[in-house]
């Protein structure tokens, strides 16, 4: 009987791998041996230029993360999601903005009530964060983002954030507030889908940079270091690969045969 | 709301889930009790997104209720969204009451309304979108800068290879279509899905070692 | 800071255009020849592999808008199944997906298809299956504890062909209709990959049993696949509007009984590409104009 379920032997391998090195750039990260550095995302840092524009001109900030819930396997995307909408809620907070979120599966709504009073509580104004903010329209994809496309041009948003798991629903969504005259900096890690963002809004985030913004933005050293950890991992699935051509162009199936393990 | 509820419980939890989750599938073979206890386990989410539905139904009233009440901007829009709601809610309550099969999709009157109003809007809506594809490529394909260029040549020749038209203006573009799809798109697409596995890797990483909690609100 | 100009005219005009050149090839077809890509032909010949009595899912997870995309693949292909007398067990892991898949069915087997004696012994409707990808993994493990009963109420271990299907372990090929999630990355990933070389008769890939899996998907979706069908686990793919025509031709060639036709769709789908492609260069040039005015504004 193997100890490890059949099929499964080489995937378990590259998990382990890929924590050893994630968990080891961290606890470097946060022992202050070394702190990597971090390039610059425009996307995120537009979001400040977005929320002082929505602010100057005195219309609101219309802010989804996608189609995600909690209990699908896009949920990553959607925590990415609410981390930027934290961000975003403190900026508003600041900047006196009106921030409007639309939330697609009802399960993450008390998440996100939480994550939007925490960023008006980091900004100081507890008493400016307004529940009503949060509004509903439906856990189905076209009655939902008619809705928000409806509530964009209504509301004539000037800044457009969405960040998370997205379908057929961007291209609305991004010319909604094309149409507005909105800035738009959008996020997914939908393959599908990352074109559609980049082609119609201001800034898109890419694939996992969407996932790297709860660490950029916290500038937590320990959560840095798990991006660095990160990139070890890619550089070691790089190795693989190449390794893996090299092999099968001399006819040797050895690490074949380990993956199919 | 004392810090241990607010914070370490949910942060235990999570963590506790993640591990089992990990050892069910790399550890418990299948069919085995014990699997399928796990099994079990995830099947209870079902029961939470069930509590989440009604919990959306309230809130989808509250925000309509209020504008109404407010005669906030096109309060009218919230009125026919709430006529709705009810109307066909009474229609399936009233299906599976009905109904021997206790089933909501078995009444006929919740299938007419579903087949012949809900599946047309549905699809009205979907298909508004080659009207924003159209609108869009004319606004945002741009010979701008050389990737631009590329984008654009490569968005056209798959236009051209991925409906018959094309083939009949020159046999080769379906070819062209199909090797772009099999080769660039697919290493492309490899590529980005390693990045998206380990970036979600690192980020689930985070949260069950509690590094990562800005999803769970003040520490307060 | 935005990088686009806004349109120089009202976009409805761009509607409009688009609306008239589409509705003349539906109301009058061009007839343009159909070619079949390799990945039709995969589907074709994936399908045409199978013996009589095998068991193939048919797993229809999509929703009432892309419907036009989605139904005609799968009919075609259902109706492929049974004309080679492959027996059919339906399942739906989208709640929108659960009653489309029932007018699908009946148009293929006939409206009130599960009163027959056939219902039971060559096709099973099993219904909406709740949980999304959980309960795609739970019906891959054990069909009878996914759902207590069909999709009209009939307990699945008193239906003959259900108890010869007790996991996935026991069906021959998976087809996947789908047009989001759970789709096709979620049958690969819960349950081609959790029953790998459970049944020695799956096609071998890298060493390995493997379900063979067919699926149909929007275009929009099809370039996610295909890291998926370059490594063969998804054996082929029905790419969209086109890869339906082409299916249905596959189908009508051999079976001219077949009841549908997709021409007029497809010669609709030329249209609309070619348009495309001329809003594209008109957009270049109106846009080259402007910039030639040397910031006058438009």
């Amino acid at each position: 009987m193997n100890f490890i379920n059949e099929g499964l032997v080489a995937s378990f391998a590259m998990l382990v791998i890929v924590l050893a090195e994630i968990l080891i750039a961290l606890f470097i990260a946060r022992g202050g041996t070394h702190v990597p550095k971090i390039r610059k995302i425009a996307g995120l840092e537009a979001i400040e230029e977005a929320v002082g524009r929505a602010t100057e001109m005195g219309r609101p900030i219309t802010y989804t993360t996608g189609l995600g819930g909690i209990r699908d396997q896009y949920y990553y995307q959607t925590v990415a999601g609410l981390n930027i909408l934290g961000h975003t809620a403190e900026l508003a907070a600041k900047y006196g903005a009106k921030l409007l979120y639309f939330p697609y599966d009802p399960t993450i709504m008390p998440m996100a009530h939480e994550v939007m009073e925490q960023g008006y509580i980091r900004a100081g104004k507890q008493e400016a964060f307004n529940p009503e903010n949060i509004i509903y329209l439906g856990g189905d994809q076209f009655p939902w983002a008619f809705g928000v496309l409806g509530t964009t041009y209504r509301e004539q948003s000037a800044a457009n954030i969405h960040m998370g798991p997205f379908w057929a629903e961007s291209l609305i969504l991004a010319e909604a507030g094309f149409y507005t005259g909105a800035i738009q900096v959008m996020g997914t890690a939908n393959y599908h889908q990352i074109h559609f963002f980049v082609v119609a809004s201001d800034y898109a985030l890419i694939g996992e940079e969407l996932m790297a913004a709860g660490a950029y933005l916290s500038k937590d050293p320990t959560q840095i270091g798990s991006l660095w950890g990160a990139d070890f991992s890619k550089l070691t699935a790089i190795a693989i690969m190449l390794i893996g051509v090299i092999l099968t162009a001399a006819n040797v199936t050895a690490l074949n045969d380990f993956l199919a393990l | 709301m004392s810090l241990v509820v607010k914070r370490y419980i949910p942060l235990a939890i999570t963590f506790i889930m993640g591990f089992i989750m990990v050892i069910a599938t790399y550890f418990l073979a299948p069919g085995t009790p014990a699997r399928d206890a796990t099994a079990l386990l995830t099947a209870t989410v079902d029961v939470l997104v069930v509590t989440a539905g009604a919990i959306g139904l309230v809130a989808l009233l509250r925000h309509h209720l209020m504008n109404i009440n407010k005669r906030g901007r096109f309060w009218q829009y919230s009125t026919i969204t709430i006529i709705a709601v009810i109307i066909y809610l009474i229609i399936g309550l009233y299906g599976v009451a009905t109904h021997e099969q206790r089933y909501m999709y078995a009444s006929e009157l919740f299938s007419w309304v579903y087949s012949n109003i809900y599946v047309h809007m549905d699809m009205t809506i979907f298909s508004l979108l080659a009207f924003f594809i159209a609108s869009a490529a004319y606004r945002a394909f741009r010979l701008r800068s050389l990737e631009a260029s590329v984008l654009l040549i490569v968005g056209s020749l798959m236009l051209l290879g991925r409906a018959p038209i094309g083939g009949v203006i020159w046999e080769g573009f379906p070819a062209i279509a199909e090797w772009l799809l099999t080769v660039p798109n697919a290493a492309g697409n490899r590529a980005i899905t390693i990045g998206i596995a380990i970036g979600a890797i690192s980020l689930a990483i985070r949260q069950l070692l509690g590094v990562e909690r800005g999803y769970l609100g003040p520490e307060r | 800071m935005p990088t686009e100009e806004k349109t120089p005219f009202d976009r409805r005009y761009i509607y409009i255009v688009l609306f008239v050149l589409i509705s003349i090839p539906l109301l009058y077809p061009l007839n343009l020849p159909i070619p079949i890509s390799p990945m039709s032909q995969d589907v074709w010949d994936a399908t045409v592999a199978l013996s009589p009595g095998d068991i193939v899912v048919h797993s229809f997870d999509f929703g009432p808008s892309t419907l036009p995309e989605n139904e005609p693949q799968c009919s075609s292909h259902l109706f492929h199944c049974r004309e080679l007398g492959l027996r059919v067990v339906a399942v739906a892991f989208w709640a929108a997906g659960g009653p489309l898949a029932h007018d699908i069915i009946s148009e293929i087997y006939g409206e009130g298809y599960e009163n027959t004696a056939a219902y039971g012994t060559e096709i099973v409707y099993i219904g909406y299956i709740p949980g999304a990808e959980v309960g795609m993994q739970t019906f891959g493990d054990s069909t009878w504890d996914a759902k207590g009963t069909d999709h009209y109420g009939t307990s699945l271990p008193d239906l003959a062909l259900m108890q010869e299907v007790r996991s996935v372990a026991d069906v021959t090929l998976w087809a996947e209709w789908t047009s989001g999630t759970p789709g096709e990355q979620q049958v690969i990933q819960f349950i081609q990959g959790r029953h790998q070389g459970e049944n020695t008769d799956w096609p071998l890939v890298r060493g390995e049993h493997l379900l063979p899996i067919v699926a149909g998907s929007t275009a929009v979706s099809v370039p996610g696949m295909m890291p998926f069908y370059s490594a063969g686990q998804l054996v082929g793919i029905l790419n969209g509007l086109a890869g339906a025509g082409e299916y249905e031709k596959l189908v009508n060639d051999v079976y001219p009984q077949y009841p549908y036709e997709q021409g007029p769709g497809l010669d609709a789908q030329s249209v609309a590409h070619i348009l495309v492609i001329l809003f594209v260069v008109i957009g270049n040039i109106t846009w080259a104009i402007s910039k030639s005015g040397g910031g006058k504004s438009s």
